[in-house]
């Protein structure tokens, strides 16, 4: 059974992100809806590789994966699953669309930043300072503007969140390593992982803290750099079983 | 005396480090929060030390005793208590604290305002506004205020803030919740109401006049229903 984005919330009408107050509540909503029905995730989560669009969506990236599980440009929203597979650094970012997520399993410290002139190239470590800790768990949803930059270090393999995005508003978004990152693979495995990826707007697989990079994206990535990070179908099937373990979704891979 | 209170006894912090402070203040308030034995000895210290008691507090939205008063070990330690009055008003504060849920909950959010307002009101100016009935619709105020990030705070939710942070905590009834406080690094806080575009100030205890601590303290009255909310809400 296919879900599309119409059967979903057919009494939302469009989201105004411009009132993220309201549409705060209303995110919220909508996600713990979502999350607490079992057969509707079900659906959904079997349902992305079906929709040729929602799979081209679908990605493994540095230190987390996603499977975007509708899409409702008219109504301004976006469903996906947030998948972390191995430790994440303290990243402070922006997003380029403003957003609301769910957290469904694992914890990790949630930081809000002050941020000294204009977030760019130029910002330093001593220019990003945290102001706001919060210690995030299941079933903590929050809603961020755009424009607030943050972290949320996925610091345990398993973490999952459901996120609903808003349109994006920017063609990339600041991001700054607070902490170092070390990779297992040789220079030339990590040129071969990131081929096609324009030079300071990729998520590097080693950094020190310090670094400053853009994310942007799909439209701003290659035809090779996409292909590269298009969900395989083996990391689909796999998370498929973390979700049934977790309990979020029924078992209907055999 | 158990191991809990006698670290609280001893216990120090440095808010220059605020995310290793936060830390550490957050692991203490949630282990406070999680044994009712300490948290009900800590209260009826609190109304029974005379010095405590003192420093006990009622505003608007908010009520709060005093648990544990440690100035010269950077802390101290209030439980927070929600009024019947619940409203949307930002504000910041002197100091960073740690903060975790005990019961109810409220709607948390995180506002960015246009206007530097320390550097717009004067200090003297600030000290004639120290309640919203003094407070003019003034040409002083701000233009925009708008919510970079929204949450729902629920029990057990912990936090740590710092002093920077103009936030709002629209409660639930009810709602009680462990505030670990740290030193004074500003002599005043800012409130507003982003409807009626007011701001009025607040001062540390020393630099308010008589009239408005008299306005301030809690009662015998006041205190017993905080400690009857406390017994019902928390404890049981």
């Amino acid at each position: 059974m296919q879900t599309t984005s119409a059967s979903l919330f057919p009494e939302v009408d469009r989201l105004d992100w411009s009132d993220l107050d309201g549409t705060a509540s209303r995110c919220e909503a909508m996600l713990r809806e979502i999350a607490g029905d079992r057969d509707l995730m079900t659906a959904l989560v079997y349902g992305a590789p079906a929709d040729p669009v929602l799979w081209s969506k679908c990605e493994e990236d540095a230190v987390e994966d996603k499977i975007v599980l509708c899409d409702d440009p008219e109504r301004q929203f976006r469903l996906r699953l947030r998948l972390s597979k191995q430790y994440q650094e303290e990243l402070a970012h922006q997003h380029r669309f403003s957003f609301s997520t769910l957290v469904l399993r694992g914890r990790y410290l949630h930081r809000t930043y002050r941020v000294s002139g204009d977030f760019d190239a130029g910002t330093s470590l001593d220019d990003v300072v945290p102001v706001w800790i919060h210690e995030d768990g299941p079933g903590d949803v929050f809603t961020i503007h755009h424009e607030a930059v943050h972290s949320t270090p996925l610091v345990e393999a398993g973490t999952v969140s459901l996120i609903l995005r808003g349109p994006a508003e920017k063609e990339r978004a600041p991001v700054l390593f607070r902490e170092d990152r070390a990779s297992e693979l040789s220079a030339d495995e990590q040129a071969e992982a990131l081929a096609g990826a324009v030079p300071g707007e990729f998520e590097p697989l080693e950094a020190s803290a310090g670094t400053f990079f853009w994310r942007v994206g799909e439209q701003g990535e290659s035809a090779t750099r996409r292909s590269k990070r298009q969900m395989r179908r083996e990391v689909f099937e796999q998370w498929c079983r973390e979700l049934i373990a977790m309990g979020v979704i029924e078992d209907r891979l055999s | 005396m158990s191991s809990l209170l006698a670290e609280i006894e001893h216990a120090q912090f440095d808010w220059d480090d605020f995310e290793e402070t936060g830390r550490r203040t957050r692991d203490l308030i949630q282990r406070i929060a999680a044994d009712k034995a300490v948290l009900a000895d800590m209260v009826d210290r609190s109304l029974n030390d005379p010095a405590l008691r003192a420093m006990a507090e009622h505003h608007e939205l908010l009520d709060y005793l005093v648990l544990h008063n440690a100035p010269d070990r950077g802390f101290r330690l209030r439980l927070h208590c929600s009024t019947d009055v619940h409203r949307d008003r930002p504000h910041d504060h002197r100091f960073s604290f740690s903060s975790v849920i005990l019961t109810g909950g409220y709607r948390h959010t995180w506002h960015r305002l246009d206007t530097d307002l320390y550097a717009s009101w004067s200090e003297e100016d600030a000290l004639g506004v120290m309640d919203l009935t003094r407070s003019e619709p003034a040409e002083k105020a701000f233009e925009v205020i708008e919510p970079m990030l929204v949450r729902d705070e629920r029990p057990g939710n912990c936090y740590s803030l710092h002093d920077s942070v103009i936030h709002t905590t629209f409660t639930k009834p009810d709602t009680f919740s462990l505030f670990l406080r740290g030193p004074a690094v500003k002599s005043r806080s800012i409130i507003l109401d982003a409807e009626t575009r007011r701001v009025w100030w607040r001062f540390g205890a020393e630099q308010e006049p008589a009239e408005r601590r008299a306005k301030v303290g809690l009662g015998d009255e006041a205190l017993q229903s905080v400690q009857e909310r406390f017994n019902r809400l928390v404890l049981a």
